[in-house]
């Protein structure tokens, strides 16, 4: 899968999926650009994956550390850090910051 | 080991083993909780409990009352929580979700992502608010939610690239008659 987003640009071949909500409404969603931004990522080109979809650019890092305090050894060390960082107000954070995305991307 | 809660009228307490509980006053038809259930249940639904409940209405004082009589597998409920989790006080954190619905949200261009985070949030509150089972169910929803936008994108993913590419050969066929 991971191969198939490297090799194949999804700006230029057309047999990624586009999305169901943008194809429905001629809107974007918070998920839109993420398959193009995966593609330049995985080349290096970081500011045309920001292009793309920035808060998916934005949102890496946070999700690898969440995995990791998840599903590694390491949140068994640091449980404060896991409590604060992925609590109930980081999740009201992160749907704030969704919805705001997702109405700001529509909007220019 | 599992940790029982009984409820007196609107009170909660807990948590306790199978020993301790012993020496509470729990009626037949008295409301526990344990891990795997997945609401409050009478005393006398929960196997391990029933069996010392119809048995004695003096509770055994033996203290060395070996735990394993009760053989896991006649237990008919689901253990939702990965075995030798260490236990503190409460029962351990249901999980969130959160990464994964944020994930889902990213990638599923579906809403359903939303949906898995506002279950994240709602699991961390319940939980420090002592709800563990609001905490369970909401942790439930969210992997519900997730597994749903995951599901069909993936669904949605192979059916493209199915059709795309029958598209191809359909179009090689025509034009080779």
């Amino acid at each position: 899968m991971a191969g198939i987003y490297g090799w194949f640009n999804p700006a230029e071949v057309s047999f990624f999926p586009p999305c169901p909500f943008k194809l429905l409404t001629g809107l974007e969603c918070p998920g839109c650009g993420s398959q193009r931004c995966l593609h330049q990522l995985m080349h290096g080109h970081i500011r045309q994956a920001f292009a793309y979809n920035p808060l998916l650019v934005l949102s890496l890092p946070y999700l690898l550390l969440g995995f990791l305090l998840e599903y590694t050894p390491l949140g068994r060390k640091q449980p404060e850090l896991h409590r604060r960082l992925y609590g109930k107000t980081a999740s009201w954070l992160v749907f704030g910051i969704v919805i705001v995305y997702w109405i700001g991307r529509n909007w220019r | 080991m599992k940790q029982y809660y009984y409820l007196e009228g609107n009170q909660q307490f807990g948590p306790f083993s199978l020993d301790e509980l012993r020496s509470k006053p729990i009626k037949p038809d008295t409301k526990v909780w344990a891990q795997g259930l997945p609401d409050w249940v009478d005393a006398q639904t929960v196997p391990e409990i029933n069996e010392w409940l119809a048995g004695a209405a003096f509770p055994p004082v033996t203290p060395a009352q070996p735990l394993t009589e009760v053989p896991p597998v006649t237990r008919p409920f689901q253990e939702s929580y990965t075995p030798n989790q260490p236990l503190g006080a409460s029962p351990p954190k249901p999980k969130t979700w959160l990464v994964e619905s944020i994930l889902a949200t990213l990638f599923c261009c579906l809403p359903f992502g939303i949906a898995g985070i506002v279950n994240a949030a709602n699991v961390d509150s319940r939980y420090s608010n002592g709800d563990f089972i609001g905490a369970q169910r909401a942790s439930d929803e969210a992997a519900k939610w997730t597994k749903v936008s995951f599901f069909i994108s993936i669904v949605l993913w192979v059916l493209y690239f199915l059709l795309f590419f029958l598209g191809i050969f359909g179009g090689l066929v025509q034009s080779y008659r």
